[in-house]
């Protein structure tokens, strides 16, 4: 097995940090994490709010529908239990998403696409924003999640400072739960993104150490109590691989 | 919109596009030393970035972005990007708090975000001119209310407040201190040539994003913020020289 790890991006960063041994898995063994009904309620999600900002005239049940379907196609094949319950969050998350930022206007760009290889990096940095408001000077990332935040979480701000590029962007995270929507500004961008760069160069220094996937593998270890693993496919993985 | 390759439309009339590494608010300096104002462009080299100082002492006309004054603390420490603690002055002169003092290596000073005007402006007019040397402050403060006394009578067609034009009318020589400690600086006199709309691409944005204090991890953000407004507003004549 050959290592094919040729650019970062700030979720990859942020999955370094938080749980190597899945980043392991995912970069350097070419595992694909089962994704969760959380993550695809997230992706749905999004795409509701998206059909609602190109389309400032769409109604309500339009958007909630495009969420819907979005929603269906990725859980045909998911057994997670929690499928039916979080397809009921579609709606009140959707619309307090819109609610928020259809003041804003149409995007001038949704899904932007950012590539940024710093000096001091051998692989670039790439991907991709949510929602830019060019006349308005404003990017805004959309993160759905259970309980609202009191304030923008790290690897949320890491990401959103990666999209910025520019002390003239008022850059926010909006973050939708089933009953609450608030968005906050993002404070000290430059540092965020230093920070990000800085996770991007430990992955550099980890890769350069050697060519051969066990390796890696000798050198992390799965915390089975983090969500990361928590689902049966990510147990299994663990166990294959690291006899944990 | 990106372009299939990634690349940006130069929709501020400056890129955004993240292929430099710093590709932050650029700044105009005014080096109180000298009395000389200079346009700081950075460049990459094979040695990493560099600031080449442009004098554009002779020619300086900018719109200045006084609607949104920050005041606080700042450090210029060599070899470190600036670290800023500030606030808007609006809020300062409206009895909040001023920022608390991060270190004491940190002076009272000042930003504004400026727009160059194209004879001076090179290809990124929109800068940031912050300062803590007492030269600049005083000037500054002169300008700030002269500007208040007059941004009245210099509203739009529509009643909309306008931002000024300001251009460098001279340098004065400062001395400070005595003996060994004497020193000479250069105050210098703003005037304001005319009013303008606010141009489309002097947005706005508050000094936190890029205000860690030296040495602190940075804070992410907590603050709620409403729909941002909208700056798109008419343009006549003198606002060609910023277009």
């Amino acid at each position: 097995m050959t290592i094919e790890y040729d650019h970062h991006s700030p979720s990859s960063c942020n999955l370094f940090a938080a749980a190597p041994a899945m980043w392991v898995a995912e970069k350097i063994l070419g595992e694909k994490r089962p994704a969760s009904a959380s993550m695809h309620r997230g992706t749905a999600t999004e795409a509701g709010v998206a059909h609602g900002l190109k389309d400032l005239k769409a109604d309500l049940p339009a958007c909630i529908k495009v969420a819907q379907s979005r929603y269906d196609a990725l859980m045909a094949l998911s057994p997670d239990a929690r499928r039916t319950a979080y397809r009921g969050d579609l709606a009140p998350m959707v619309a307090s998403g819109l609610k928020a930022l259809r003041p804003y206007g149409e995007p001038s760009e949704l899904q932007g696409r950012m590539e940024w290889k710093p000096d001091e990096l051998k692989f670039p940095i790439m991907g991709f924003f949510d929602f830019k408001w060019a006349h308005k000077g404003a990017l805004v990332e959309l993160k759905c999640t259970e309980k609202m935040p009191s304030k923008i979480k790290v690897p949320h701000a890491r990401q959103a400072a990666f999209y910025a590029t520019s002390d003239n962007i008022d850059t926010r995270l909006t973050y939708v739960t089933p009953k609450k929507c608030e968005t906050y500004q993002l404070e000290n961008i430059r540092e965020h993104r230093q920070a990000l760069v800085n996770i991007a160069k430990t992955i550099e220094r980890l890769l350069s150490e050697s060519d051969d996937p066990q390796y890696f593998i000798d050198h992390t270890i799965p915390d089975l109590d983090s969500f990361y693993w928590s689902g049966p496919a990510a147990r299994q993985m663990a166990y294959k691989y690291w006899g944990v | 919109m990106s372009t299939g390759n990634g690349q940006q439309k130069n929709i501020f009339g400056f890129s955004t596009a993240p292929s430099t590494g710093a590709d932050f608010t650029p700044i105009v300096k005014y080096d109180a030393r000298a009395g000389r104002v200079f346009r700081v462009d950075r460049t990459q080299g094979v040695d990493g970035f560099t600031g080449e100082q442009v004098d554009i002492t002779a020619m300086f006309r900018a719109v200045f972005d006084l609607e949104n004054v920050e005041v606080g603390w700042m450090l210029f420490a060599a070899g470190q990007a600036p670290s800023m603690a500030l606030a808007p002055l609006s809020d300062v002169t409206a009895g909040k708090a001023f920022p608390p003092e991060p270190s004491t290596l940190h002076k009272q000073g000042v930003r504004v975000l400026i727009k160059l005007a194209k004879a001076c402006g090179g290809d990124k007019p929109v800068r940031e001119i912050a300062s803590v040397a007492k030269a600049f402050l005083g000037a500054m403060e002169q300008l700030y209310l002269t500007y208040l006394d007059e941004r009245e009578k210099n509203k739009d067609p529509n009643g909309n407040y306008q931002l000024p034009v300001v251009s460098l009318l001279k340098t004065e020589p400062v001395t400070s201190g005595s003996g060994a400690q004497k020193s000479t600086n250069y105050r210098p006199t703003w005037k304001i040539d005319g009013w303008v709309p606010r141009p489309d691409d002097l947005i706005y944005m508050p000094a936190a994003a890029s205000s860690a204090v030296a040495g602190a991890a940075p804070t992410t953000g907590s603050t709620p913020v409403p729909p941002p407004p909208d700056y798109s507003a008419p343009k006549h004549n003198l606002a060609d020289d910023f277009g």
